[in-house]
């Protein structure tokens, strides 16, 4: 099974640069890109599809050094974010293209084709043309399309971005499920953390053009080694404090225990909102008002200003605070993490 | 008096029927969001409100008033678009006066109103820049000022925050529930995303194929759904199919449920929210299962547990807690538990528009 | 990325005939202003100015009733949309001289005599019958650019000005408008070089005034090169300093939005849209579609089965229109040739040299083609080259941007992720080409097609500079019309062609409705 490997690619589209990358994609495994619009993520799928040529840098597929082979040539199947489905072709036509280049028996297109159809549901549309078809049946016709090609390796941009939320959240289980039925490798971009934590197996996290994080979900999420990281993944609150001892900080007038090992003078201290907790005993207990109050199914999500910062608190348990309430938030020390600066975000 | 009414208000283009007697009220003040799959009506509903569409039947009143043969320009509203599309050959500034421009107020009035606007969504500096160079979150941010700065009471809000990125909508729908809060604004806003429309508003109106399915606070309507279909929009649900064996129990590929009343027919629709479901507590009605998958999502974890033939997800914010394949005990709590009747179909009421 | 005919063999080969055959000509006649005498007589003066000044009338005119009806065109919907639409366009098909006749016969008309009296004219050959003349050639020019602005304009910005409190001719003046600025001023450069362009219809309808072009045929048929060089310089040089200020004034000048008097334009909005509409189609009929239908409408009874045998038998018009079949047909296939390359040189940028080619393009469509006829005799003259030859090459010079414009527009309107998606699906360069941008881009070449092959007929001044021997249909057609011997086999003849362009023009409509 394939694997894919970066190495200190440079690449350019447009306004969008990628940097001095380094990366390597597992095989077998569901992979997510994850960034805001402008972090090079699209440009970083299309050098690996051939797309574009990268300005430094190799890209290595199963082995092989495929930069300057061109897209045609390596095998891999892309997703595009606006579907590209060729509009004088019906759906099978656009399914099937990539079989008709190699000119294989009509009988043999029609079948491999007439099974991708099925998969994704489309049988019955076979014949229609693309103006024809709603956001979700196009989203569906170009992963076929992706599919047929019967490549072990699918790159995926931005596949939901464009359906609405109820269709979203629907197909996001559809992709991992095909992905894990053809034992793919898959590289999914996508701007939403939401919808990459519930598709990921490994999570690249990237800003900029550079990758700020790579690994495991789970150790991405828990484990994050830069500000930006817990920023953009969840909802993280970050805290200036003093540096008063090696798990001691002093933050708005209290003094703030903490498991990691605190550095220098200055610390930001992050903890996430779900794991604050309300009147709570124990350590770290500060006090404050409730400025807003959201209710978000289920969850509620609470801004609570702390002697001028707020703090946002996610909770799954009901409570009837309202606006106006004091209350006191306990802050678990295993659950903070320590940064050295805020992260930068611009609106 | 409310602010807004409709009355059995009705679109229908050529063959489709895209709103089809919708009614409901918005009350002054009010922060209220239309919310629906796409293709449910909505946006068009909104339209009629704006006057940007003309409703086929039906009418619509302003403060008591109809307004339905009133052009947009004369309704007094403030619109926002999906795609924010500030005016390109105009700045920032220039956009947030077109309103007071257009009503040719006067020039030194129209200066220091447009920088109260932009200062109160931290703009000011940015008035003298293009569009362009700004970014999507940021031009909605002007479009919202060059709604308000008019002065209209009434804002409009027709997914503006879809094209955005998440931490920029997210962001963004809080700064305009503040806004508006502090304005005395009545704002409806549609949506397809349905926390959005949970996190923000005072009343929640559920749209599907252009007719009203449920409407009311946001809580009431996540806690209480009229239809199963309204319990899958809003969050999430679990849908178990289930015959009644008892007063209060139904039963379930060989599982019993206690419901929480008297079910309202012989087979009945259970559905439960995953974050409802309790794991591995030591209570008598708890029933056997196993786990089939983990899936880590940050704040929460969900686990595919399985029962018998049963599927049901679960969610519960212990991490690193379960493995695939571990055997556990799940407990449907019955005053979690929602219950429909068989007149719903329930593959008709889950399938998508 | 690398895309389609990588060879550079090929590139280079179309870059040097567009060069040679295409831009050079133009240019060749320039260099005379430093060879001999180079001097301006005051009829030549006064023919140029003449020239000017018709040619800004026409283009006021023509915006003031294009910004209504392309408004109404591009945004409203109403029963008989497409038939309008085709109709506006029909003079930009129909040969020149064939509309000269035309409008002389409605504006000059005995049927007003028979209508009001003897003694009335509406018009008589003059100044002002050209520019009735040029306004329903250039009309449909600046129509189709506003109307294809108009329709790049996003609908909901004139939504959003409609929510903030905006009449609808407020929101049209400060944002609409504003936004196809581009599209307005493209439109009034075409109009403009056309007006100052057209000879053969001109000579028809002009009495004594003089138009540079015309003036540019008198001379060199009696011989005076050097006075007709430079009246074909100075109308070059002008039309290109113009050109230039124009599109200095597209880029950097903001329309200003000046005042609003909201009460004034709501009433003008709502009750004023009636007599808008009315006058509208009130200029469209009378002075656009009538004019150019006239010929038809006026002498339908010339169809019959006499008519026709004379026509067989007169061997001049016969003679007229089989030359000018072959000379339009060559002229086609050799610009289709070219201008693929070349249109996906402009809308590639390849070898970044894609604004310059577009920008020479443009400087091809506004020389005036007695002009470049000139230039081309002159200097195939040189080599005493056959006549035949200079002016099928003529016809390939200046037909050429009625070619590649719709060809790179189209290319450059072709998603750049199609050829991409087919590339990531196996697809080579070529087969991407072939299976994808050439099917989608296959209107436009038939609109290029057609387009050129009725621009290459319709030509008549630079037919008549480059040779007094060889004669198309329409330089026919005027001897014929100066003669005063325009008699039923002549009106056939034009009816005839008539009805081609209007099959024509339907063939172009019926392939863009089929995207």
């Amino acid at each position: 099974m394939p694997q894919i490997n970066l190495v200190d690619l440079s690449a350019v589209e447009g306004v969008v640069e990628v940097k001095d990358l380094n990366l390597t994609i597992e095989d077998g495994l569901y992979t997510v890109v994850l960034g805001p619009s402008g972090s090079g993520k699209t440009t970083l799928l299309k050098v690996i599809a051939g797309i574009i040529s990268p300005v430094k840098g190799r890209v290595i597929i199963n082995g092989v050094d495929v930069t300057d082979m061109p897209p045609e040539k390596r095998g891999v199947g892309f997703f595009f974010q606006n579907y590209a489905l060729f509009p004088h072709m019906t759906v099978r036509d656009n399914v099937s293209y990539s079989i008709r280049l190699q000119k294989t028996d009509e009988d043999l297109v029609r079948q491999t084709v007439d099974e991708m159809l099925d998969l994704v549901g489309l049988l019955d549309w076979a014949d229609a043309f693309p103006n024809q078809l709603s956001g979700g049946m196009k989203q569906r016709v170009a992963l076929a399309r992706a599919l047929a090609r019967q490549s072990k390796i699918l790159l995926l941009d931005e596949p939901l971005t464009a359906l609405d939320a109820l269709l979203n959240a629907r197909l996001r289980s559809e992709l991992v499920g095909i992905a894990k039925k053809l034992g793919l490798t898959v590289v999914h971009v996508t701007p939403d953390q939401e919808e990459a934590m519930e598709v990921a197996e490994n999570i690249v996290v990237m800003k900029y053009g550079r990758v700020v994080q790579a690994g495991k979900e789970f150790d991405v999420y828990t484990k994050p080694c830069d500000p930006f990281v817990a920023y953009f993944l969840g909802e993280t609150n970050f805290l200036e404090a003093e540096v008063c001892g090696e798990h001691a900080a002093r933050f708005n007038g209290k003094t703030i225990e903490t498991e990691v090992r605190l550095e220098g003078s200055h610390a930001v201290l992050a903890i996430r909102s779900e794991k604050i907790e309300f009147d709570k005993r124990g350590v770290n207990t500060l006090q404050g008002r409730v400025v807003n109050a959201n209710f978000l199914g289920s969850l509620d999500r609470f801004e609570v200003d702390v002697g001028g910062q707020i703090v946002t608190v996610k909770t799954a348990k009901h409570t009837h605070r309202k606006i106006g309430d004091l209350v006191s938030l306990q802050l678990p020390p295993k659950d903070i993490l320590a940064f050295k600066d805020k992260p930068e975000v611009e609106m | 008096m409310p602010k807004i009414q409709t009355i059995n208000l009705v679109k229908r283009f050529e063959k489709v029927t895209a709103v089809n007697r919708v009614n409901f009220t918005v009350g002054d003040g009010e922060y209220v969001s239309i919310v629906g799959p796409s293709g449910c009506g909505k946006s068009t509903v909104l339209r009629m409100l704006a006057g940007l569409e003309k409703p086929t039947q039906g009418e619509i009143l302003f403060d008591g008033k109809p307004v339905t043969g009133l052009l947009p320009e004369d309704r007094n509203i403030g619109f926002l678009f999906q795609s924010y599309e500030l005016f390109p050959h105009l700045t920032v500034g220039e956009n947030v006066e077109y309103g007071l421009f257009v009503r040719a107020v006067k020039k030194a009035d129209i200066g220091s109103k447009s920088s109260e606007l932009l200062k109160l969504v931290k703009l000011l500096q940015f008035s003298g820049y293009y569009p362009i160079h700004l970014s999507g979150g940021m031009q909605q941010r002007v479009a919202l000022a060059r709604a308000l700065a008019t002065g209209s009471r009434l804002l409009l809000l027709d997914e503006p925050l879809s094209a955005l990125d998440e931490k920029a909508a997210v962001m963004l729908r809080y700064e305009i529930q503040k806004s508006s809060k502090r304005l005395g604004l009545t704002v409806i806003h549609v949506s397809h995303n349905q926390e959005t429309a949970l996190s923000s508003s005072d009343k929640i109106i559920v749209m599907r194929s252009g007719k009203v399915v449920q409407s009311g606070p946001p809580r009431d309507v996540y806690l209480n759904p009229s239809s199963p279909y309204v319990a899958y929009f809003l969050g999430d649900s679990n849908f178990i199919e289930a015959t009644v064996t008892g007063q209060a129990e139904a039963e379930a590929s060989g599982i019993r449920f206690r419901l929480p009343e008297k079910p309202p027919s012989r087979n009945v629709i259970l559905a439960i929210r995953p974050e409802k479901a309790v794991l591995n507590d030591k209570n008598p009605a708890s029933f056997n299962a196993v786990v089939m998958d983990v899936n880590f999502l940050g704040y929460t974890t969900e686990y595919a547990i399985q029962a018998n033939e049963l599927k049901l997800r679960v969610r519960t914010a212990k991490h690193d807690y379960l493995k695939k394949g571990d055997g556990v005990t799940l407990r449907l709590p019955p005053k979690d538990m929602m219950v429909f009747s068989d007149e719903f179909d329930l593959s008709r009421e889950l399938s998508p528009g | 990325m690398a895309f389609g005919f990588s060879s550079k063999l090929l590139y280079g080969f179309v870059i040097l005939f567009f060069l040679f055959i295409v831009f050079f000509p133009p240019v060749y006649i320039l260099s005379y202003i430093f060879g001999g005498d180079f001097s301006l007589s005051s009829d030549s003066l006064g023919a140029v100015v003449n020239s000017f000044k018709i040619a800004l009338t026409v283009v006021a005119l023509d915006v003031l009733f294009a910004l209504p009806l392309s408004w109404i065109l591009a945004r409203k919907k109403f029963r008989h949309r497409l038939l309008v639409d085709t109709l506006v366009d029909m003079p930009l098909v129909v040969p020149t001289s064939i509309l000269g006749i035309s409008v002389y016969m409605f504006w000059g008309g005995e049927w007003a005599a028979s209508l009001f009296g003897p003694s009335v004219h509406l018009f008589s050959k003059g100044y002002w019958m050209i520019i009735l003349l040029h306004v329903v050639f250039t009309f449909p020019y600046l129509v189709r650019s506003i109307q294809a602005g108009l329709l790049q304009v996003s609908r909901i910005h004139e939504e959003a000005a409609r929510t903030l409190g905006a009449s609808a001719l407020t929101m049209y003046r400060t944002i609409s408008l504003p936004l196809v600025k581009k599209s307005v001023i493209s439109g009034c450069i075409l109009a403009f070089t056309r007006s100052l362009s057209e000879t053969g219809a001109t000579m028809m309808v002009a009495g004594v005034v003089k138009t540079a072009p015309v003036i540019v045929v008198e001379y060199k048929n009696a011989g005076s090169v050097s006075d007709a060089a430079a009246v074909s310089i100075v109308l070059i040089l002008a039309a290109a300093a113009l050109l230039v200020i124009a599109r200095f004034a597209s880029i950097k000048t903001r329309v200003p939005l000046f005042h609003v008097y909201p009460g004034t334009e709501k009433f003008l909005s709502a009750r004023f849209i009636g007599v808008r509409d009315a006058g509208v189609f009130f200029f469209v009929a009378g002075f656009i579609l009538l004019p150019t239908a006239f010929i038809v409408l006026a002498n339908i009874g010339v169809v019959n089965a006499s008519a026709f045998t004379a026509l067989i038998h007169n061997g001049l018009i016969l003679k007229g229109v089989v030359i000018s079949f072959f000379v339009a047909a060559i002229a086609t296939i050799v610009n289709l040739v070219f201008a693929i390359p070349m249109g996906v040189i402009i809308s590639k940028n390849k070898f970044r040299l894609g604004h310059v080619f577009d920008t020479l393009n443009d400087v091809i469509l506004l020389v005036p083609t007695s002009a470049l006829g000139l230039s081309l005799a002159l200097f195939w003259g040189n080599f005493e080259v056959n006549e035949l030859l200079v002016l099928v090459l003529a016809h390939i010079s200046f037909s050429f941007p009625f070619m590649v414009r719709p060809v790179s527009a189209a290319l450059t309107g072709v998603n750049e992720e199609l050829v991409e998606a087919a590339r990531t699906l196996g697809a080579t360069p070529y087969k991407s080409f072939k299976t994808i941008t050439f099917p989608l881009i296959k209107p436009a070449i038939i609109a290029g097609v057609i387009m050129t092959f009725m621009r290459s007929l319709s030509e008549t001044g630079a037919t008549m500079s480059v040779s007094r021997n060889i004669k198309t249909i329409t330089v026919v057609l005027v001897e014929l019309f100066e003669g005063g011997q325009v008699g039923e086999e002549a009106i056939l003849a034009c009816i005839l062609l008539f009805a081609l362009s209007f099959i024509f023009l339907v063939m172009i409509k019926r392939s863009h409705g089929e995207e």
